[in-house]
């Protein structure tokens, strides 16, 4: 148990290092503006009924197909009559949603697997270490469309199966990062004092991973959000759920960018794009504070 | 040996993938009700149907190594035929849209890694960013909406007009380049935008080695130090990454192809999707797979070939 001593004392230390972090991060433009945009974007995803000027399920009941922008429908509408604003909106909370869980599970993999095949030496590790191998360079994109294919398409199944595809990137970092820290003079002690493994991974190695793993799930983020788009685009995403992807899945089997309708296909793939960029931003950012390399030129 | 496993383990998940299907390939292709229960018996045995599993699994890997990725629904010809029937066209975009954007974007990194944290940097760094967010398949929308539809400059899509009148060889050729013109530009401005951001850290990365403070304290100028010194080493690192990232040159060609209505392999993933055609999606995912193992073998190799001082 710990005492209440230790755990205000542990705050306080946090509390500290969070306002030196937050102190360099904020003079990172990059990263301010991307932090802002996700912001932003947080919030109408949690919110898009307030946002939102219509319902984005709603057929519109006059005759409004593929009509271009007006006041009435900034961004216009579909082919089904349902005005592209308000589905960009309500889409943020899709493609945010399926990015998170998706992020979610890809960290939570990739760090376990990291830390696992980088901690154990011997020939426990050398046979972790071979398995991780073969499935770090096992093909991630084809997997991820079979996979798609034979699950059935919903949000939670589009997320997992970005998850399971995307950890490969983050395993391989902590891998590496957690083979130079196992052989630090502080993990000797904590073993000499007869702390067990998963004490050792738990309360020693994992607190000196977890920016790194931070930052790298922010890059994680960016590719969930665009496999989230190309799985929609290929049909394989859920279609029910209002997504940037789906969308743009919409969007190219109406042919909308044949028949000129620009207001179709441009809102959900700028907001992709924004997204993406808005993540590699606070990514740039996050580089910049955990990298002394980078931050002293 | 390690590229023999994992496409060996690549095929195993596959197998289990198709299995797990609601549905097997018999229920698919015979929808006919006139069908009775004997015939489709009959019909699940010459697939194989009614075997064991593992008997299936051992006779699916023996026809994988022979090429055989059994039949397409919905063309009704083996998979392996349409498979490399395709693959000449998605050669001549992809390979010629890698060529293209790996020229582009080499060029563009160097520059910008050269130039860091100066106007030419931001110019190259801002635009490679923006074409590497770009979803491969929105950017072939908004090219063909722009230079097909509103300013109709190229075709929408498509590899050939067939209503030529009195086709030459000359015509016929200048007909196929014309189509492949925009699906290129798409394929090589998507792809320049990652390999220029990769190529931008390695120099950045090379740029602070000592040996590079020591060129120029021997007073060479600034080409020379970027000739000599930086890329050569630039180009070790680049070609590791560019073949890591062999999956781009995936994701192109099923995007691209398919907004451009491509008639190759990547279209083909589109369609057996489309029609929920299993054996072509399995087939287009050995081959995918196999070559991006094989693009990572051979990059490794290259690699050591490079560099001396890396031995496997």
């Amino acid at each position: 148990m710990l005492s209440s001593v230790t755990v205000t004392r542990r705050l306080r230390i946090q509390k500290k290092a969070l306002q030196q972090f937050w102190n360099v991060y904020k003079t990172k433009r990059a990263g301010l503006i991307g932090l802002a945009i996700l912001v932003v974007l947080c919030i109408l995803a949690a919110f898009p009924s307030v946002f939102s000027p219509y319902n984005p399920q709603a057929t519109g009941g006059v005759i409004s197909f593929m009509s271009p922008p007006s006041w009435a429908h900034p961004f216009g509408t579909d082919d089904a009559g349902q005005d592209v604003l308000s589905e960009a909106i309500w889409g943020a909370r899709g493609s945010l949603l399926i990015g998170f869980f998706a992020t979610g599970i890809a960290i939570l993999i990739g760090s376990a697997v990291g830390l696992l095949s980088g901690f154990y030496g011997g020939v426990k590790g050398e046979f972790l270490m071979r398995v991780t191998d073969i499935f770090l360079v096992l093909p991630a994109l084809p997997l991820m469309i079979v996979l798609a294919a034979v699950l059935s398409p919903s949000l939670w199944n589009v997320a997992l199966v970005i998850g399971i595809t995307g950890w490969t990137g983050t395993a391989r970092i902590v891998r590496s990062s957690v083979i130079s820290l196992r052989e630090r003079t502080y993990v000797y002690r904590a073993r000499a004092v007869g702390c067990s493994d998963r004490r050792i991974v738990l309360q020693h190695i994992l607190p000196d991973v977890v920016p790194l793993i931070f930052a790298n799930a922010v890059i994680v983020a960016a590719f969930a959000v665009a496999s989230e788009a190309f799985l929609s685009f290929l049909g394989l995403g859920d279609l029910s759920t209002i997504s940037w992807g789906s969308m743009l899945y919409f969007a190219f089997n109406m042919g909308a960018f044949t028949v000129g309708a620009y207001w179709y296909f441009l809102p959900p793939g700028l907001l992709i794009v924004i997204t993406i960029l808005a993540f590699t931003g606070v990514g740039y950012g996050l580089d910049e504070v955990l990298n002394p390399r980078l931050r002293k030129t | 040996m390690q590229s023999l496993v994992t496409i060996f383990v690549a095929l195993t998940i596959d197998f289990y993938l198709f299995r797990i299907l609601p549905g097997d390939p018999v229920s698919m292709i015979a929808r006919d009700p006139r069908l009775n229960a004997q015939q489709m018996e009959i019909l699940r045995a010459s697939f194989g149907l009614d075997k064991p599993l593992y008997v299936q699994y051992l006779i699916f890997l023996a026809n994988t190594l022979k090429l055989n990725l059994g039949l397409s629904f919905f063309y009704r010809v083996p998979v392996s035929g349409i498979l490399f029937e395709r693959l000449t066209n998605t050669i001549y975009l992809v390979g010629l849209g890698t060529l293209f954007s790996m020229v582009i974007g080499l060029v563009l990194g160097i520059i910008a890694g050269w130039y860091r944290g100066k106007a030419p940097d931001s110019i190259a760094f801002g635009t490679a960013l923006f074409f590497y967010s770009m979803p491969s398949f929105w950017i072939s929308m908004v090219l063909i909406y722009a230079l097909a539809v509103t300013v109709p400059i190229f075709p929408t899509g498509g590899m050939v007009n067939d209503r030529l009148v009195n086709p030459t060889w000359i015509t016929t050729t200048t007909d196929s380049l014309y189509h492949l013109a925009l699906p290129l530009i798409t394929y090589s401005l998507v792809f320049a935008g990652a390999y220029a951001l990769i190529m931008r850290s390695s120099v950045i990365n090379i740029l602070s080695e000592d040996y590079v403070v020591t060129a120029r304290a021997k007073g060479l100028t600034g080409f020379d130090i970027l000739r000599k010194h930086v890329l050569k080493n630039a180009a070790l690192p680049s070609v590791t990454l560019i073949a890591m990232n062999i999956g781009l040159v995936v994701l192109g060609a099923i995007s691209v192809e398919t907004v451009f209505n491509w008639p190759g392999v990547g279209l083909l993933v589109y369609q057996a999707i489309f029609f929920r055609d299993y054996p072509l999606l399995q087939g287009t995912f050995i081959f995918f797979t196999v070559f991006m193992v094989l693009a990572n073998l051979i990059a490794d190799m290259l690699y050591s070939f490079l560099d001396p001082r890396v031995r496997y």
